[in-house]
């Protein structure tokens, strides 16, 4: 009992340590420029707005084809939707991942004996967690009230998909961290590869059933699209996803959380290593 | 994550302390306890604590009072007879199944519509006290099942909540699920679903064939009448005419001119040849020829006069008539014979196009509870409070820059 | 979270077990003696305690050691080898200057350690208000951010919320601010804070030591413990074995960080694609 007990309040504190980080780095933002705090969601908003301008003129060039063969994600999805759905996945995973990459930049706090890199890299998707959910339930109140169909067919499933991206972004971030203490220049690699590859594969602009069947082996890979394609799917259940499995997740971002706290309790300064180009 | 209030969490022991103090002092005046009340509400009031006690009743109402649902799943397509010539099939399999996987998806879609409507629900449940009754509210639960005297929007509304119809782009399939308090009313609907399905697909396709035939039909119909008026109104020009062509009679004409006209040809020979015989030009033997020459050529005129003037036969004109009133029996007779192959072919498509509902996976009667809905709303409490805090804390500290 | 969680973190660990700990644990512990050399560590490595409410004045010639010292028990800097187990709440060096943004906001700094270090706080003999009231008389508003403190102002606002935590374990790198005028008030409050608690210091300064030390610890360059025993004996017997220099007494040059703790600035949510 009173290992629960203090097991409890080892749990409170920390959550409530990583809060205060949290809130410091955004009173710290909030007084450096003009716009404050409001800052952290201008950037992903400019991009996603991008998007969606690209995809929307995209379509209207090519001519809305609502019954190509198999369907296309329209019939599911509004325009919109469907990319910030997408888009919303995909940064937040590819921000925190590039936090835990690039090596702490928010370190004074670490003067305190009591916070670790860990507290900070947590406290700081938190603040991600915040911009991006405050973006994307900006954008679909927009699109439900646009479109006066309020859809979210199984909201726990949308619930979990959502933590497991965070815990898998996190994980995935930290493992590559410690990989750099091998080679610097895999890091560089990766890093590049998540700017790029994927925001490719993990299907902001498609569907996985748009693809044909032997196309598909190429972006399941990416546990991303699977986190997008089932938060698509919790939002309408009748949006198909083939070769997509909640499994698979789960088995990925609990691979990489595990491994990375296991690597993290082993060397916990390595965080601290910078690791821009 | 629950919201941990860190400043309220410190200053809870001095709250408790002085609440504590000030309720033994609450005997003493009546206004202390007004005080007393006010404390304690701000220690409800705080986030916190309303937090848990939004979670705790939502966990106690997903896990202990919600009643069970059961689930029935089915699984059709529906698939038209196959193509007569399938002799390609095998070769171009890929390509000729995506036209049928589309139909299939088309018609998954109509039937969604269709089953969801309100059309469908009187039909399953003519009477709406019996459906109340069915999916009557149970005590502890108060949230689910419909309530008595419920307007018939409501009941539409809660009749489309128990099932869901999504067709598979994919495979062409539709997927039917449907829920229910008791396990026999989950797997009753969806039958009954199916049945209605099935029904919807029949009727539709029957009807459009039978309008189909009904039209091709018509037009032969048409067609017949056509070609029988052309041809009565021949028959009538040939009865007028002497029910000679006036085309042959018009041929017999200019051939009877034109051997008045050689012979005519022959008496000028033979009168040029006489008049070179005889000195006198006045002999009898020439005068005889003369006469005739002259008399032939009187007797051409007169017949070409005949045959065109107006008061004569006018054969030209007959023979104009004549033609226009046969080709318009040649057109009616073409348009009868591809009426008639139209008509069959729609008989026969409509025989080939003939779609049924072919039941892939029946539905099963639920043995056990579904607990996903538990979880699911359980789960969206939660995350209705994780993404409010995340957006409230986000808006909040942006707002308070200055 | 497993990070805060084990026995090895300083923070995390309940106050209530923790008296029956030594404050600090050395296993096999070694810090780095050479600045220019990171290979040369203690020649012999530490493998002892220190109970609670021992107040230690730590005597040596080298100031890399010193600073090595507060900085590797502050868990600054990490060891050459072995760990540190601590049995309590070890704090920051008191007066220490990092940690917080000068970006921020006074109020925002507080409310910051208020939850960090919320437990030192209910212990703490100091209440906010007290502290509010010492940081108003040097007319430091919560509403100023820290850069906008004169130098005074800053100094006394670190060691303010140095002294108004209740650590189990005190770090004193450094005394000079704390010994002058500016500070009587709050090392008054500080002297009643400390009572019963741990002092590690490497602070040189003589009135310091006598009035908040009572224990001497005289090492050589290389961590060996050459003397240890009360504090007048420990200075009379360094005065005569040390050759102690004068910039000793001048040693309250700035704290240099082993990890460069300053926050960066770029941010990468700016970065596209």
């Amino acid at each position: 009992m009173i290992f629960f007990q203090r097991l409890f309040t080892a749990i409170q504190r920390q959550v409530a340590i990583v809060l205060a980080i949290a809130t410091y780095e955004n009173n710290r933002k909030s007084t450096a420029s003009s716009i404050g705090a409001w800052e952290t969601i201008v950037g992903p908003l400019q991009l996603i707005l991008f998007f969606i301008g690209m995809r929307v003129g995209f379509s209207l060039l090519r001519g809305s084809n609502r019954f190509a063969a198999g369907g296309t994600s329209d019939m599911y999805f509004n325009v919109v939707m469907f990319i910030s759905t997408g888009f919303i996945m995909v940064f937040l995973f590819r921000i925190v991942a590039l936090k835990a990459l690039s090596g702490l930049k928010l370190r004074a706090p670490l003067y305190y004996p009591r916070i670790k890199p860990l507290d900070i890299l947590m406290a700081l998707a938190v603040n991600d967690f915040r911009a991006i959910a405050t973006i994307s339930l900006g954008i679909m109140g927009l699109v439900w009230l646009f479109t006066w169909s309020f859809q979210l067919d199984s909201p726990g499933l949308a619930f979990v998909v959502y933590m497991l991206t965070i815990l898998m972004a996190m994980g995935f971030g930290i493992c590559v961290t410690f990989l750099s203490n091998l080679n610097k220049w895999i890091v560089r690699v990766i890093k590049r590869l998540i700017a790029r590859v994927l925001i490719f594969t993990s299907g902001i602009f498609f569907a996985t059933f748009e693809l044909p069947e032997y196309a598909r082996p190429f972006v399941t890979w990416n546990p991303v699209l699977h986190s997008v394609e089932l938060f698509r799917y919790s939002i309408n259940n009748q949006y198909p996803i083939p070769d997509i499995s909640f499994n698979y997740l789960v088995c990925c971002s609990m691979l990489l959380i595990g491994f990375s706290l296991i690597l993290y309790r082993t060397n916990e300064l390595q965080l601290l290593e910078a690791n821009d180009d | 994550m629950p919201e941990v209030n860190p400043p309220s969490n410190v200053s809870a022991p001095l709250h408790k302390e002085k609440s504590s103090s000030s309720m033994t002092d609450s005997l003493l005046s009546p206004d202390r306890s007004a005080v007393v009340w006010r404390e304690r509400l701000k220690r409800v009031a705080r986030p916190q604590t309303l937090i848990s006690v939004f979670l705790a009743s939502s966990a106690f109402y997903c896990f202990v009072i919600g009643r069970d649902r059961y689930t029935a799943v089915s699984e059709f397509v529906i698939q038209q007879a196959t193509p007569l010539n399938t002799s390609a099939a095998s070769v171009l399999a890929g390509a000729a199944a995506a036209p049928q996987v589309l139909t299939s998806l088309v018609d998954g879609q109509y039937l969604q519509v269709y089953l969801e409507s309100s059309d469908v629900k009187t039909r399953l449940f003519p009477d709406s006290k019996q459906l109340e009754q069915d999916y009557s509210v149970k005590f502890p639960d108060l949230w689910s099942g419909l309530s008595a005297n419920s307007s018939a929007p409501q009941q539409l509304d809660f009749y489309r909540k128990q099932l869901s119809v999504s067709p598979q782009p994919l495979s062409g399939s539709v997927i039917l699920k449907t829920s229910g308090f008791r396990p026999e009313q989950a797997l009753n609907l969806n039958n009954s679903l199916v049945k209605q399905s099935r029904r919807f697909v029949n009727e539709v396709n029957q009807s459009i064939n039978a309008d189909q035939n009904k039209f091709a039909r018509k037009e032969v119909q048409l067609a017949e009448i056509n070609l029988k008026a052309a041809t009565r109104k021949l028959e009538l020009f040939q009865e007028k005419h002497g029910n000679l062509s006036a085309e042959t009679e018009q041929a017999a004409t200019s051939s009877f001119i034109s051997g008045l006209e050689s012979q005519l040809v022959e008496l000028k020979v033979e009168e040029a040849a006489l008049r070179r015989q005889y000195r006198d030009p006045d002999a009898p033997e020439v005068s005889f020829v003369a006469d005739q020459v002259s008399e032939l050529q009187a007797q051409i005129r007169e017949e070409r006069k005949r045959a065109v003037s107006a008061n004569g036969r006018d054969l030209n004109t007959l023979a104009l008539e004549e033609a226009g009133l046969r080709s318009d029996v040649e057109f009616a007779t073409q348009t009868l014979q591809s009426a008639r192959l139209a008509s069959d072919n729609s008989r026969r498509e409509s025989q080939r196009q003939l779609k049924f509902v072919v039941v892939l996976s029946q539905a099963q009667l639920p043995v056990a509870p579904d607990h996903n809905w538990r979880w699911q709303a359980f789960l969206a409490s939660v995350g209705i409070v994780v993404v409010a805090w995340g957006v409230g804390g986000f808006v909040l500290n942006a707002m308070q820059k200055s | 979270m497993v990070g805060g969680l084990g026995p090895s973190t300083s923070g995390v660990v309940v106050s209530a077990t923790a008296s029956a700990r030594p404050v600090l644990t050395f296993r096999n512990f070694s810090l780095r003696c050479d600045k220019s050399d990171p290979r040369i560590s203690f020649k012999v490595p530490w493998n002892w305690e220190i109970p609670h409410g021992k107040k230690i004045a730590i005597i040596t010639n080298s100031s890399f050691l010193r600073y090595q010292l507060i900085a590797g028990i502050a868990g600054l800097v990490p060891p050459v080898s072995g760990d540190l187990i601590a049995g309590g709440v070890v704090g920051w060096p008191v007066g220490g200057s990092g940690g917080l943004d000068s970006k921020l906001r006074i109020s925002h700094s507080i409310n910051f350690l208020k939850i960090v270090y919320g437990d030192c706080l209910e212990r703490s003999c100091v209440s906010l208000d007290e502290f509010w009231a010492l940081l108003l008389d040097q007319s430091i508003h919560p509403n100023l951010t820290i850069k906008e403190l004169s130098k005074d102002q800053k100094e006394f606002f670190y060691l303010a919320l140095s002294v108004l935590f209740s650590f189990d374990c005190y770090l004193f790198p450094q005394s000079k601010f704390l010994m002058s005028k500016a500070a009587r008030q709050l090392r008054k409050l500080l002297l009643k804070q400390v009572e019963g608690k741990t002092i590690i210091a490497t602070s040189s300064n003589g009135r310091f030591r006598s009035d908040f030390c009572s224990e001497g610890l005289v090492l050589n360059p290389y961590g060996g413990i050459l003397y240890s025993g009360g504090l007048s004996e420990s200075i009379e017997w360094a005065k005569s074995n040390l050759k102690l220099s004068d910039d000793l007494e001048k040693e309250d040059e700035q704290l240099q960080m082993g990890l460069d703790l300053q926050n960066a600035s770029d941010d990468l949510s700016s970065e596209v694609m």
